[in-house]
């Protein structure tokens, strides 16, 4: 049975994937600050910070001695942060670079210990739109990101010889929390700049996954793919 | 979590012999504690270190219990690198096992 591992699963994009990959029959290994009430005999659900070091490398050592494998990562989780650049505080940066940045970094170092053991792996983190657009008002959010695709682009080479790709998903706004405190005209205009006008939807965001993580898909790997013809 | 350095070095050594299972004789690695493990006239090539860091840890974690990162800033360092030898690795491991299990 196939393992994948999604971080940020407790609501949102996260749970909807992970919600998908189990009717597939895969098994899921989910992790979230908080508890979650996914409830499935093929999920397992890890309370952790994705920036704590320790705490990812013993889920993944779980992982390993649970399931023996590790087929796929998502690299789900993540925070947003809207303000103008002169009235955010650093801490904000710190938390959302600490969620975003290490979060990605330590889960793909981790999980590819465990890929490169099968030389097989498959690992998608998650950019945002807002990095192509240049969003004002995101600037530590889009930028943040931008070190996700610089990330996915250098360590697609390091992990090559170990059959491992790593590529990016950039959606576009999908309704979730991560969206919700954002004004609907500052969305809307956001919209209008996408070659396709529309809010994006989970199924946008799997079916790239999707993409990504097919056995044909083994060419692959350091591509970041934007929704909505950004 | 207290573990000795002798026996991080006896899961070290486990590593090496996996390692060894899956490589040529002229590319075996020494299992001698105070063998050069990574530098100059070492077999491992800096891909073969990220391999046997990789089942070093995960030996350490199944015959210890200590799920331990094993990265170092001062890998490249010739004479400071914990990868220099087996025996400053269990070092390495040693102290690393013990500030994790004290935070």
């Amino acid at each position: 049975m196939k393992v994948i591992a999604i971080t940020g699963t407790r609501k949102g994009i996260g749970r909807f994937l992970a919600e998908q990959y189990l009717e597939r029959g895969w098994t899921v290994v989910g992790c979230s600050r908080d508890a979650s009430d996914l409830s499935h005999e093929h999920y397992s659900h890890y309370t952790l910070d994705v920036a704590d070091e320790q705490a990812v490398a013993s889920m993944m050592q779980d992982v390993r001695r649970k399931h023996g494998r590790l087929d796929a990562l998502l690299n789900n989780a993540g925070i947003a942060s809207m303000n103008h650049v002169l009235l955010t505080p650093a801490s904000t940066l710190q938390r959302v670079f600490a969620t975003n940045v290490m979060g990605t970094f330590l889960f793909c170092r981790e999980a590819a210990k465990l890929m490169g053991r099968r030389k097989f792996g498959r690992i998608v983190n998650f950019a945002t739109v807002a990095t192509p657009l240049k969003l004002e008002g995101e600037a530590v959010y889009a930028a943040s990101k931008a070190a996700v695709v610089s990330l996915t682009e250098v360590l697609a080479r390091e992990l090559a010889p170990m059959g491992i790709t790593v590529n990016a998903v950039g959606p576009t706004p999908v309704p979730t929390d991560l969206v919700g405190s954002v004004p609907e005209v500052k969305m809307t205009a956001l919209i209008a700049r996408q070659a396709i006008p529309r809010y994006g939807t989970m199924e946008d965001v799997l079916n790239v996954c999707d993409f990504f993580l097919r056995d044909e898909s083994d060419f692959v790997t350091g591509q970041t793919l934007y929704l909505g013809g950004v | 979590m207290t573990v000795s350095p002798d026996r991080m070095l006896a899961s070290l050594q486990n590593a090496v012999a996996e390692l060894n299972l899956s490589l040529p004789p002229d590319r075996q690695i020494s299992d001698d504690p105070d063998a050069v493990l990574y530098g100059e006239g070492s077999p491992l090539d800096s891909l073969g270190l990220v391999n046997f860091v990789m089942t070093a840890e995960q030996h350490i974690g199944d015959d210890t219990g200590a799920d331990i990162v094993l990265a170092s800033e001062s890998a490249m360092s010739r004479k400071r690198s914990p990868y220099r030898s087996l025996r400053s690795l269990a070092d390495y491991a040693t102290e690393i096992a013990g500030q994790s299990s004290a935070a």
